[in-house]
């Protein structure tokens, strides 16, 4: 089913509030100012817009007693065809226009958390549904309109999706596939240390380098190693380096960053 | 978070003493205002970590640290090094003592202790930071004068209010 968002009056009201929301903590009062203008001028009650949000309102609450949810949702899409549809397609270009030409396409992406439910509301107030669909939709926001507690109930047992965990998770192995243990290792750690001032994360690198060094140690006496020049200066002042890390106060992520290229050498060097 | 509370059998006095337990297995003690100590069972090691700066005082404390616990015997002292990160002191205890004793109860209650010891000192620093600060805050009848704020002379002594002209003293102008 095809659902043009920017078609949808409630969609672009709740986009341009929480755009505002956003200008309002970045401090950029020109772009509140705006938003608040625009929204004022085109979601007054005596707009289509604004008659239109309304009607969106409605089917919004869970007020409605289960014996009259049926008549209320046709009361409901008897008014939305009283709209002037036309009047309705300038308002909403008007606003899109300003929307694209003033404050850029991103706002269309911000998120709404009831997006699928005014979407859903849309379709029904639309022509282009098919009859099949327009009254499956319609059987869905009558128990919407009776269930909505049990509906969040249910929503809090299960906060996440399936398909957003899976793509959330998959996301994570791709990016970080290519570390070696140890390097998952430090960065858990280093996660993790903000919640004891790093207390564990210096514990856990104290140990780490103490092994770290050991390790480049061994590797000095390879033959790789002490065949090429080259090879046994850099790992000289690799060691210096980890010696040289009680000095180091602050460990940022450069810091981080280097530790574990550390890691890598080694993990290749003795694989 | 663990509360540990140690209780003498001679005396009946009890010492309590806040630990917190990592899901890796190690024992952290923060309550000292200036050190953090850490028991890692799983290395033997009892870890010493200044909370902001390394200072000659946080390191004499650290070093007192240490040696209190070797001198009860629970570190062995020949290995008390620097750590190979900032600020930091380790030493080592036995795994397995001949006696069966469980040496993670020996190193926490001789930390226990030593915080406990050092408990007067450091409560009475704290209290004389604020007293201090107080007493120049807000001071005594006796200590104030009359005129309440005085503006400063033009010129007090033999320096300036503004410091020295620095333009001009070489004969150079910037």
């Amino acid at each position: 089913m095809k659902h043009n968002k920017k078609r949808n009056s409630a969609f672009l009201y709740e986009a341009l509030t929480r755009e505002a929301t956003r200008a309002t903590l970045h401090k950029e009062a020109d772009k509140v100012r705006f938003i608040t203008q625009l929204v004022k001028e085109n979601f007054r009650s005596d707009t289509e817009m604004g008659k239109e949000l309304k009607l969106y309102r409605e089917l919004e609450q869970d007020t409605v007693d289960m014996d009259i949810a049926d008549k209320f949702l046709i009361e409901v899409k008897n008014r939305h065809d009283k709209l002037d549809k036309k009047k309705l397609f300038v308002e909403q270009s008007n606003v899109i226009s300003m929307i694209n030409k003033k404050l850029g396409v991103s706002v269309y992406n911000n998120f709404i958390p009831n997006y699928k439910h005014i979407a859903t509301i849309s379709q029904i107030f639309g022509d282009s549904t098919s009859v099949k669909e327009k009254i499956l939709l319609e059987s869905s926001i009558i128990d919407f309109i009776k269930k909505k507690d049990v509906i969040i109930e249910e929503q809090s047992l299960k906060p996440i999706d399936n398909i957003v965990y899976n793509m959330f998770a998959k996301k994570f192995n791709e990016k970080y596939s290519s570390l070696i243990s140890e390097q998952k290792q430090m960065l858990t750690n280093y996660v993790g240390s903000f919640a004891d001032e790093g207390l564990q994360f210096k514990a856990y690198l104290n140990e780490e380098i103490g092994r770290m060094k050991k390790e480049i140690q061994t590797i000095k006496t390879f033959d790789v190693i002490t065949s090429d020049t080259f090879l046994t200066e850099k790992s000289e002042k690799l060691l210096e380096y980890l010696n040289g890390f009680s000095k180091v106060r602050e460990i940022k992520e450069d810091t981080l960053q280097k530790l574990m290229k550390i890691q890598q050498f080694i993990h290749e060097v003795k694989n | 978070m663990l509360k540990i509370t140690i209780k003498d059998k001679l005396t009946g006095e009890t010492k309590e003493l806040n630990i917190k337990r990592t899901l890796s297995g190690d024992y952290m003690l923060r309550e000292h205002p200036e050190i953090d100590i850490m028991v890692l069972p799983e290395k033997n090691k009892v870890l010493v970590l200044p909370k902001d700066m390394q200072t000659e005082p946080v390191y004499r404390l650290q070093d007192d640290l240490f040696k209190y616990l070797v001198s009860k015997g629970v570190i062995l002292p020949d290995t008390v090094v620097g750590g190979n990160i900032y600020g930091s002191l380790e030493g080592q205890y036995v795994p397995q003592p001949p006696g069966g004793e469980n040496p993670v109860q020996a190193v926490v209650y001789s930390l226990a202790n030593f915080i406990e010891d050092q408990r007067p000192a450091y409560t009475y620093h704290q209290e004389y930071e604020k007293q201090r600060e107080k007493e120049l805050l807000n001071p005594p009848e006796e200590s104030a004068t009359e005129l309440g704020e005085i503006p400063q002379e033009p010129f007090k002594g033999s320096v300036p209010k503004y410091g020295f002209p620095s333009r001009g003293i070489y004969r150079y102008n910037y």
